[in-house]
Formats: structure tokens, sequence, C-alpha cells
């Protein structure tokens, strides 16, 4: 038996010892060519179009050895792009990845590798975007501004433009006909942006903000594809966790993402349309509000005189939609205009102009003529949109202003433009003056709209002209700001223009006001 | 030489301990069948939705515990008198009932009719299974149901929860029958929030218009009827 027990002992010590064998490897020293350094320099970050070139610059052992007995694989995503030995190549999509370099030396196989970071950015991330009416149909123009740094540091701004940016870039597809509105503060995700282009005849159309490809088309935002009474929209509001349209009979309809983000195009608008009491409203369009700042959809019903408030957050919650009743903090002035249903006063314009915490409603007195602008200051606390301070005063623009003027307040900013005919005004709330900022010559002005950071407007004109103008205090204190370097860039013969928007880009140009 | 054997032997079990059959266990047993809904989750046919239709068809549905089989196979239903109130002119079973060949999941329909008498009073019917040839009978819970037939308001099983909280409020028969009335519809789908919410909304805004028109919708105790839904 303990001849047994040392015969099994001995096969289980031998068991264990089954990886330990006999390393026959050879441990020569190769003195190849070794690469101390691969320094990689290249044109990012660009645009979607433009050639990526990245240079190597490259460190040898023994660098008076012949450098050509190498070669080189460029790489992205495990994809071979070059056997060059500089990168000239042009990257199909947007984004962020790394590109990585392998050279080998032939004789020993042996690789180094290198990586860069490259940043494909769209060419039209922002700028101005002109939806016009141009020989029967819809045209889509896009104004881009580029700048350049001189030799002494000085920074030139120059204005590219884009005709037709939608049928170039979609292989001559046509937009639709009988343009209305663009829509551009629509973003899916916070790296993107798409705008709605609202046409009549149905033809209302969303489309990719990164390249201008077509999208969905609007009516599939409906159950069966079929929007109530065939009635053309005329608004559009995406707030992430909501979606609402005003129809041109003033009914809202509204849709509520079960999830946040990233799913603008599912689900379809409720079939019932938002119910007001006091037969209902009447709404010409939707209140530019900031909805990071103010979650809201805003607008005024001319046909109760009132301001109503839906809330509509960023996030799903229960309270999406809820019609938000206005609880006052603040005293109001003896001459007070009812926001919740005044009567002798016509509305004229309303905006969010202060992230969120000010409210302008211009309003004219109709037996007298005054314009009385009430500066609202405001919290929305979901539940309510409280109001703490309420400025009301008479504002003198009575002589500069007719029915068919339009109007910008600039936000965070003490100017409002405004227009009569052909020529643009501004009134500046701290020293109360009204001032000619240019006569266009000829053409109504039908628009005028901030760029991202309030440092330009745009203004176009009905007979189809588009100017940028400065917006900065130098400028304005001169005697005619636009024949004195006000306007810094014009456009002509663009059709019918019906609006001008600003094309923001992604949701963090977008909430922090920036111009990139 | 002692510990020499002990550690020996210790060795050999350790080496032989990764040696080891496992068997995957397969389904062996016999085949059940019981309801998908426990006993506890009664049914209702309601005909409140079409108060004058004659009859209606009425899913009850069923689980298989076992193999699928490629034939099909018999299930024997029971009728526990002594709990049912429904007569044999309200209902009838299909002559045959049958489990079909590789199914996991059938349905029974069973035939109600529309009594007059249902219009006054619900009636109850409670069935089993019992075993058969083909089919044992499954868990208890799951072997006996209940179903009301009525042609009378009653609380659906789905006006409970977020549906209840958040959206329609209270239950009442009152408002049902208005929700019935409104919508045209009998029930929702509790888990499709995008319908239970423009349900809600349909049946808050009709309030909301009677209010209006100075025709305020009460509850029978004279309360004024509410939904609790916050959006409009």
């Amino acid at each position: 038996m303990n001849i047994l027990y040392k015969i099994t002992l001995g096969f289980c010590l031998a068991s264990l010892l089954t990886s330990c064998y006999e390393d026959k490897g050879k441990y020569d020293i190769i003195d190849y060519n070794k690469i101390n350094k691969i320094s990689l320099k290249g044109s990012t970050p660009m645009n979607l179009g433009d050639m990526l070139e990245i240079k190597a610059t490259i460190d040898w052992r023994y660098p008076d050895q012949d450098t050509l007995n190498f070669d080189y694989e460029w790489r992205i995503n495990d994809v071979l792009i070059s056997t060059e030995r500089d990168l000239s190549y042009k990257i199909p999509d947007v984004g962020m990845s790394p590109v990585y370099l392998h050279v080998t030396e032939r004789k020993t196989n042996i690789t180094s590798r290198s990586y860069i970071q490259i940043n494909v950015n769209t060419p039209y991330l922002s700028g101005w975007l002109l939806l016009a009416e141009k020989n029967g149909k819809s045209d889509l123009s896009y104004i881009r501004r580029d700048s350049y740094v001189d030799d002494e540091k000085v920074t030139h701004y120059e204005y590219n433009f884009f005709p037709s940016i939608y049928e170039e870039l979609n292989s001559g597809l046509s937009l639709g006909q009988k343009p209305v509105k663009l829509v551009t503060n629509i973003f899916p995700t916070n790296e993107y942006d798409e705008i709605l282009v609202l046409q009549k005849n149905n033809e209302s159309v969303f489309i990719d903000g990164t390249y201008f490809l077509k999208g969905q088309d609007f009516k599939n935002e409906f159950s069966g594809g079929q929007i109530p009474g065939n009635l053309q929209p005329i608004d559009y509001r995406f707030h992430k966790s909501t979606a609402h349209v005003l129809l041109e009979n003033g009914d809202i309809y509204w849709k509520k993402y079960q999830i946040n983000s990233g799913v603008i195009h599912s689900g379809t608008f409720l079939s019932t349309p938002v119910l007001y009491d006091k037969g209902g409203v009447k709404i010409k369009k939707f209140i530019d509000n900031n909805y990071y700042d103010f979650s809201a959809v805003s607008f005024y019903d001319t046909k109760n005189n009132r301001w109503l408030n839906l809330y509509a957050g960023t996030s799903v919650d229960n309270w999406a939609n809820f019609k938000m009743p206005l609880l006052f903090i603040a005293p109001k002035p003896a001459d007070y205009v009812d926001l919740e249903g005044q009567s002798g006063y016509d509305h004229v314009y309303s905006t969010e102009h202060s992230k969120g915490s000010n409210f302008m409603h211009i309003f004219k007195n109709v037996t007298s003529g005054d314009y009385v602008m009430q500066d609202l200051t405001t919290i929305n606390v979901v539940s309510a949109i409280m109001i703490f301070d309420i400025k009301q005063n008479v504002i003198p623009i009575k002589n500069f202003v007719n029915d068919e003027s339009v109007y910008l307040k600039m936000k965070q900013k003490s100017y409002i433009f405004m227009s009569n005919g052909s020529k643009l005004y501004f009134y500046d709330l701290n020293t109360k003056l009204v001032k000619l900022y240019h006569d266009f010559g000829n053409g109504k002005i039908v628009d005028i709209v901030s760029d991202a950071n309030g440092g330009e407007v745009g203004i176009a004109t009905e007979n189809g002209d588009f100017y940028i103008c400065a917006v900065n205090d130098v400028i304005l204190g001169k005697g005619n700001p636009g024949t004195e370097g006000g306007i810094l860039y014009e456009k002509h013969d663009l059709g019918k223009l019906v609006d001008v928007e600003w094309k923001w880009g992604n949701w963090n140009n977008y909430i922090f006001g920036r111009y990139l | 030489m002692k510990i020499l054997k002990y550690l020996g032997i210790l060795l050999s079990f350790i080496l032989l301990y990764s040696c080891d059959k496992e068997e995957i266990a397969v389904f062996k047993g016999e085949n059940y069948v019981q309801f998908s809904r426990s006993l506890a989750d009664s049914l209702t046919c309601s005909f409140l939705g079409d108060p004058t239709a004659e009859s209606v068809l009425f899913p009850i549905s069923l689980d298989l515990v076992g193999k699928p089989s490629n034939k099909d196979r018999k299930i024997k239903l029971k009728v526990l008198d002594q709990f049912t109130t429904a007569s044999k002119s309200h209902y009838e079973f299909p002559a045959e009932i049958i489990f079909g060949s590789d199914h996991t999941v059938d349905t029974i329909w069973l035939k109600v009719n529309n009594t007059p008498d249902l219009k006054n009073e619900a009636v109850k019917l409670v069935y089993s299974i019992e075993s058969s040839g083909d089919l044992l009978r499954g868990e208890a819970q799951y072997s006996t149901g209940v179903l009301y037939f009525t042609n009378k308001i009653a609380k659906p099983i789905w006006w409970t929860g977020t549906v209840q909280s958040s959206y329609l409020g209270t239950y009442s028969d009152k408002k049902y029958q208005l929700f019935i009335d409104i919508l045209g519809v009998v029930d929702l789908d509790p888990n499709n929030l995008n319908q239970v919410l423009e349900y809600s909304l349909k049946l808050k805004n009709y309030l909301l218009q009677e209010k209006e028109a100075d025709r305020t919708v009460f509850e029978v105790n004279g309360v004024e009827m509410t939904v609790n839904v916050i959006s409009s």
C-alpha cells in the first residue's frame, strides 16, 4: 500500500508540474532602426468635405540610415485609409475620432504607432438661414461667417453665401412651394440640430442641420400622416420632452415624449387640440423664448387679449402642457395693461429677453395710439409663472412705427429694433431715444433677427435683400450707423424673403448664446 | 510517512474535483394547463360599449406548463355551480375546448349572451380546469377563474394605480359611464401612457366645456367631477 501511495503522490506532483517546460526562445538583441517619436500635425479641426492633411515627422535612432524601408498605414476605426507617408484624405462623417499611423520596418516587421485626434465639423454649423419664394418655389439659402487673423493679430470676418443649399446638397430635390416659416431651435440631441421648413400644401419638412439633407415629412408627425382638417402648420416648438404645433386656425396640438432626447420623430401628436376657456384662443405665432431658460410654450391670445403659457420642460414629467397661471407677487401699476384679459390695447410684440427672467410685451393704446411697454421679472415655477416685478411705461416710438412694423428686442441688451417700411430704427431703453439705423431704400423690412450673441442683426426685405448689421455701442453711437460701417454684408435678388432665422447648430450654442 | 499518505489522498481529490458530469435538466414531467390570470384577478365581460349587442365572444387566456405538442389537446372545464350566479342562458362554452398544437398559449372563446337581466345586475360565472388525458390541471391559484357578465357599469381592472392617481382620478360609475360615452371605448391599455393621456385629456376637455357652458358635471354626491391629469 505504501508503494501505491507513493506512486499516487508522485503522479499528482508530476501533474502539478506540467506548466514547467524548457524555454527555447531566442533573446538575441535586434539592432533595428528604432523610432523614438512620431509627431503628427494636421488640419484639425476641420469642416466636413475638406481634405484632412496630416504630416508625420519621425525621429529615428539612426536618422542617417535609409528611412524609406518602412511601410506606412493610416487607419480610422481600424479601417485602412492610406499607405502614404503623409495623409491626404477626405473624411466622410462629422464627429471626433482618432487617426492612427502605423510605421513598420520591412526588415524586422517592427511597428511603431502614433495617433492624432481629429475633429470634423459640419461646414454649416451655424449662420443665417434665409427662406424665400423664388421662381414659384421655396428656396433656402445659408450664410456663414468665416474669420482669419492677419499678421498683426487682427481678426477679420468674411461672409460666405450658399445659395439654394437644400437643392444643392439634395441632388436637385425641390424643397417645396409656398414657404411660411423656418424653425431652427430643434435639438434632438445635444450634438446636432434639425430645421423645420413650414410650407403650405402639406409640404412642410424637417431637414438635418448637419448637411441639409431631407428628413421626415412633417405630416407624418400626425397619426396616419393626416394633419387635422388638412390645416397648415404655421409655427412649431420642440422642447425635448414635448413638441407643439400651431395650425392656421389657432389650434395647438402637442405630443409628449416618453423618454428624453433623440426621439423627435417618435409618436404622433395627440388627436385633441389644447382646449381653452372663454371660447378658445386666436394665436398668430409662438413667442420667441429660449426654452432652456424659460420652459414654456408661450403665446398671446388676441381673441381674449391674454398672455398664455403651456409648461414644456426639457425632461419628461406629468406637468407637460400644463396651462400655467400667472401668479403676481409684484403689485400691479395703476394703469396696468391686464395680461389676463386687457381691453383698449392691441398686442404688438412679446419676447423673453434675459435668460428666462424677463418678459417684455408691447401694446398699442387703441385710443391714443401710444405704445406701452411692459417688462416683467418672471420665474417659471412649473405650477405657475411668478411675476416679481412689473415695469410699465409709454415708449416714444409712436411716430416711428406703423401697424406693419416688425420688432426685435435684443436679448440682454437695451435696444429694441423696429421697422417702418424700408427704415430701420432702434430704441435705446437707457437713453429713451429712438434713432434711425438705416434706410434700406426700397423694399419693406419683413424680418429683424439677432445672431447668437447679439453682435449682429439680420434684416430681410420683402423684395429679396438681406443685410447683416453690426450692433455695438460704437456703431450705434454714430450719426447714421448704416452708412458709417454698420452694414457688414448685403445680398440681393434672393426672391421674396418670408423668414430669416439664426441657425444655432447645436444645443450648447443655443443655451449659451455662442456664435460658433 | 502518514502525512505523505494524507497529502496524497488530498491532492488526488483536488485533482479530481473538476471532473464532474453536469446534467442539464430537461422537462420530463407531465404537461399542465392553467389560466393566464390568477383567481384573484377576476374578469368582466361588459356590454357597456355596445349595450344593444346580442352577444359577444369573450377571450379567456390559457398558458401551457410543459412541452408544446404536435397535436391538438383537449381541455376539460367544469362550471362550479355552487359559486356561479349566471344561468345557462348567459353563456356558451365551445363544444370542444382545444389547446392547439405547437402552442404555448391559447384562448377559449366564450360566447356571452346579453340577456335583459344584465342591465339590472351583474352575474358571475366560476369555472375550473379539470385534468384530462391530454393535459393536467395547473397551479390551483391559476386553475379557477371568475368572470362577471354585465350590462351595468362596474369599475374596470385598469382603473387603478397610475391611471387613477395621475390621469382619471377617483373612480365612480358616473365618471366611467361618461368616459364610455365621450370616448366610445370601454377599455384602455394602462401600459400605453400616450393613450391614457389622450383619453384623460378628452374627458378633461369635456368637463371643461360643460363647465364653460354652465352645465358643470357633478358626481352623485354633489361634488364636481374632475380628473387628475395635469396636462392640457
